[in-house]
Parts: C-alpha cells; structure tokens; sequence
C-alpha cells in the first residue's frame, strides 16, 4: 500500500502545492520575512537575509519539482530535511515562551502546536516520496523510460 | 537511484535555488541587502513595520497610540497605551512621570498622513527622551497585517 506509484502521485502533489504556495509570500517580500526568521533568533544576525532570499527559492523549486515529477526524490529529500528544521525552530520558539509568526505561510500565523502537527504529516508524505519514488504521473518518466 | 546521483541531483537543487534568489533579489523591487544591517536606534528614526514588529515581540518597548481615544478603544497595538494627539505638554509630562529617559518608546498613529506620533516623538526627544522610534505607517498597515492587536 505504501509502495503504491499513486499514494506517491497524491502526496507528491499534495507537498509540492504546499511548499509552491508557502514559498509565493516569501518571496514576494523578502524584507518581512527577513523579520520574522529574526524574531525566532535561531541563526546569526549577519546571515539572515540571505537566508530569507533564498530559502523561498528552494521552497519554490522543490515544490515544482515534485508536482511535476521531475528529480522528485531529490525534490523530497530536500523538503524532508528542511520540515526536520521548521519542526525543530517552531517547537523551540514555543519551549522558549516566544509569541511570534510561523513564517510558514503568509503573515499573521503564529508559530504553535498546530504548524508542528502539519509538519509532521508533511514529513510523512514527504518520507513516502523518498522511500517509494516510483510514481504515476511524472514527467521525470519519460526520459527514464528511454 | 545510486546515493552519488540522488546527493549530486540535491547539491544542484540547492544551487540553482540559491542562484534564483540572488539573482531575483538584485532585480526585484523589493529586494534587500545581502547583509543584516541592525536596527538603526537614533532618536526619531522611522520603524518599518518588520522592526515594529521584533520591537513588539521583544517586549522591551513602550508602544504609545497617539489616535484619539475612541479609535484607541475600538483596536489598538497589543499592550500600546494611548495618548492623543490633542494631549496638552502637562498631560504628556504626567503620563511619562515614572518612564525612564533611556526607555525604548514607539510612537505611532493611523497612516502616515497623521502627524502626531511624529510630534509626539519630537515632544519627547525635547523632554530628553533617548530612544523614540516612529512607526510612521501606523495602525492601517498593522492591522491589514493581521498583527497583534487587542481592543
């Protein structure tokens, strides 16, 4: 069941329209969300902006990506990686008492116990994908088959 | 898929996403520097609504709402207290009676077409005030935000 090519198809798309959608804001306004990684003060002043230029752009990418099938175990990887992250900066904002917005999505989320329930059912999704590839659906198909 | 090729397919993920952002950060109009530069504290410097917003969040502000009262009352910055524009020099001497001069003070009204938070910020810098801040886009830009506000 959880080898199946569509479970893949489904969760690949489900994934990649989330990441597609939270990267849009981003980038779109990097300043503020400049502001918002600060205020969960994780990282170094100085790196900040850099991060808050280009996280948006992997977000985008890996989400293209893995709608469109293409290098999506990569695609997964990545994203794997980078909810392992988000759970752990937003649980440490919520252990350290910080009120503060998520980030994750647009402005005015704040950053509590429900984003890490979502991430973590991203997670699994994301898991599926880099565990069973083989997907229906995938552009990445059409060169392999060749 | 071999690990070699799933790592290098990942490295230029991570590249190519790293390049679009920096080359769509020196062309966008709402591009930023490259480097963090920290919150300029001058007395009567202009807050863009992200400082306000890490202000806020450090707690260490005090946030002074300079609408009048019953706009005050109807929503305001969370934990903002309010002194009118048309507060007279000993109302606002009274109301900052017990504030430290080296307290961080943000002063904000409706939009920028108001200007009493400015002359407030001014009043107070005069008083001997060190650190006034201006939010000079005020509550309307606050509250299409969606920040923190009570009522």
């Amino acid at each position: 069941m959880l080898s199946s090519p569509w479970l893949t198809t489904l969760f690949r798309t489900m994934v990649g329209l989330v990441f597609i959608y939270a990267s849009i804001d981003k980038i779109a306004d990097p300043a503020y969300f400049a502001g918002t990684i600060q205020n969960y003060q994780l990282i170094p002043v100085s790196i900040i902006n850099i991060v808050a230029i280009t996280l948006p752009w992997l977000e985008l990418l890996c989400g293209v990506l893995l709608l469109t099938g293409v290098l999506h175990r990569s695609a997964s990887l990545i994203i794997t990686f980078l909810i392992i992250v988000f759970i752990i900066a937003i649980s440490s904002a919520i252990f350290r008492g910080l009120d503060i917005e998520c980030g994750c999505y647009g402005s005015g989320i704040s950053a509590d116990w429900k984003r890490i329930v979502e991430d973590f059912f991203l997670l699994a999704f994301s898991l599926q994908i880099l565990f069973y590839p083989e997907s229906k659906l995938a552009l990445g198909n059409i060169w392999k088959k060749k | 898929m071999n690990p070699k090729s799933l790592t290098l397919q990942t490295a230029i993920i991570v590249i190519l996403s790293v390049l679009c952002g920096l080359i769509y950060n020196s062309i966008s109009k709402t591009g930023i520097s490259l480097v963090h530069k920290p919150l300029n504290l001058d007395s009567g410097s202009y807050l863009t609504i992200v400082q306000t917003r890490s202000l806020l969040t450090e707690g260490r502000a005090l946030f002074i709402d300079t609408r009048y009262d019953d706009e005050y009352e109807q929503a305001h910055i969370k934990n903002a207290k309010n002194l009118p524009g048309n507060a007279t020099r000993e109302e606002i001497m009274k109301f900052f009676e017990s504030v430290p001069k080296d307290r961080q003070i943000v002063t904000y009204c409706g939009s920028p077409a108001c200007n009493s938070s400015r002359r407030l910020a001014g009043f107070l810098t005069y008083l001997g005030y060190k650190k006034v801040l201006i939010y000079q886009e005020g509550f309307k830009e606050w509250k299409v935000r969606n920040f923190p506000i009570e009522n």
